[in-house]
């Protein structure tokens, strides 16, 4: 299992206390609805509340008030943010005395969910992104720790593909899902016993409901495991059938 | 002075093509039919003048084309691969020289926007440093145009660094040499103590613990071990020799 050594003063804010909703605005921008409950947290008043947009090299930053007078910015517009889907975001509490700006307190990848129209919210477990990879046509990328499944953008209608495609679907989630999986479970040995509300026991979890087992902890066993997720996977989206018959599926 | 355009798919495909030639030998042609037919290109309206003007640096590369785009500026402008692909072939002899008898043509993404790799477009990756630190980007500029830079290349692995106004500005205070205009010597070395990478490394650990993007520089450099002392005060001893 992996362990985290936290040789400073800083406070790490649970997942479960801060997360953000990612939404589109009509004209296309991303913009985000947080929520955060810092009561917890040893802090003074005026220690000030600051979430952090962040992909790769574009970078937002937002004022979200004090301890003592929390407040959630008006303006949350993603606009220089230099993606249109896959965003991560900071939390951090930073003190104010004496002028040092130390950080009391963060959450390095707060929990986002996005909005799904009239249907509610959901946290995409497997957020897709569009870039320009070449001759690949899609690879799995790690932000920090959460899984992004890049598509080439030099494809067609890749994203129509990606949506509703039988064979996109067959050949492509299955391999994802394995490799994901084979990450955390395998490289980084991940347990199910680890942070309830990091992505890689988000992946544990629904996995070990999807095998209907739980995550052994020996390695050749593991890797068994993986096979099941995978077949259950399959299973469930009737993976081989649709290809066979070309049934759409949306996604 | 040639009117502004972009380049569209077609035009895109065709450039990476292009590239691809050269660097399979084939000959440079200064003025394609890509960068000025309606199949490959359509124009930025209103109209915006551009002239092929010699772009020693990429300090002064940024600088022109801040001036020139202003009429288009926008935070998503740094974006626009179309724009910038056009810019880069309208450009090309300069981003791509001949030396030692032969053109050859880094990497497409130097040329062709790659949202993977955005600081490395030689044009686009110049206009967004200068447009969010102005002057203080000039030790990251000072290389020619056609070059990626030692100090880019070393920031571009901490990519967050790179939007942070207060840490670039230290970065201008302990490196750049007014009297030279260039970097400070040795401020690029592997080794050398208070040197850049060695910023990097210090900066990444203070990261853990203090709010530096709040900073302003002087705060940042408070921060700062004694190593950076002499970098503060002009050339340390070990490197002016």
């Amino acid at each position: 299992m992996l362990r985290k050594l936290n040789f400073t003063e800083r406070t790490r804010i649970p997942r479960s206390e801060c997360s953000v909703e990612l939404r589109r605005e009509p004209d296309g921008v991303l913009a985000f609805d947080p929520k955060f409950d810092l009561a917890g947290i040893a802090a003074p008043d005026e220690a000030r509340i600051y979430i952090e947009a962040q992909y790769r090299t574009s970078y937002m930053r937002f004022d979200c008030g004090s301890i003592g007078n929390p407040a959630i910015p008006r303006e949350r517009r993603l606009t220089e943010i230099d993606s249109d889907r896959v965003v991560r975001f900071r939390i951090k509490v930073v003190g104010q005395s004496g002028g040092e700006h130390r950080i009391i307190a963060s959450s390095n990848d707060m929990l986002i969910s996005c909005d799904r129209g009239g249907s509610g919210t959901r946290l995409p477990l497997l957020p897709v992104n569009f870039d320009d990879l070449g001759d690949q046509v899609w690879r799995i990328h790690f932000e920090a720790d959460q899984p992004v499944l890049e598509l080439n953008n030099r494809i067609d209608a890749i994203e129509r593909l990606a949506r509703s495609d039988p064979q996109f679907f067959a050949l492509v989630y299955p391999a994802a899902v394995r490799e994901v999986l084979t990450h955390y479970v395998l490289i980084e040995r991940r347990d199910e016993g680890d942070e309830e509300s990091e992505w890689p026991a988000f992946w544990i979890r629904w996995a070990r409901e999807l095998a209907g087992e739980s995550l052994p902890s020996d390695a050749d066993d593991r890797s068994a495991w993986i096979d099941d997720v995978v077949v259950a996977f399959c299973s469930l989206h009737r993976a081989a059938e649709k290809m066979r018959t070309g049934t759409e599926e949306p996604q | 002075m040639t009117a502004l355009r972009k380049l569209n798919r077609k035009g895109i495909a065709a450039f990476r093509e292009y590239l691809a030639s050269i660097r399979a030998g084939a000959e440079f042609q200064p003025s394609l039919a890509v960068l000025y037919v309606d199949d490959f290109s359509t124009p930025v309206l209103p109209r915006i003048d551009v002239e092929p003007r010699a772009l020693k640096t990429k300090l002064a590369a940024a600088k022109y084309l801040t001036s020139v785009l202003e009429p288009l500026e926008s935070p998503s402008l740094s974006a626009d691969a179309e724009l910038w692909s056009w810019l880069a072939l309208f450009f090309f002899d300069q981003l791509s020289p001949i030396r030692g008898g032969k053109r050859r043509p880094r990497e497409d993404y130097y040329y062709i926007p790659s949202s993977r790799r955005p600081q490395r477009h030689l044009l686009a990756g110049a206009y967004g440093l200068y447009r969010l630190h102005g002057e203080h980007a000039r030790v990251l500029l000072h290389p020619s145009v056609h070059q990626h830079g030692r100090f880019l290349f070393d920031l571009d692995y901490r990519r967050d660094l790179l939007t942070n106004r207060g840490l670039i500005e230290v970065v201008d205070r302990l490196y750049w040499n007014p009297a030279t205009s260039r970097p400070k010597r040795g401020a690029a070395s592997d080794n050398q103590p208070g040197s850049l990478r060695r910023l990097i490394a210090v900066v990444q650990q203070l990261d853990l613990n203090y709010d530096l993007y709040g900073m302003s520089a002087p705060e940042i450099e408070a921060l700062l071990p004694s190593e950076f002392e002499a970098w503060r005060n002009g050339i340390p001893p070990s490197v002016a020799g």
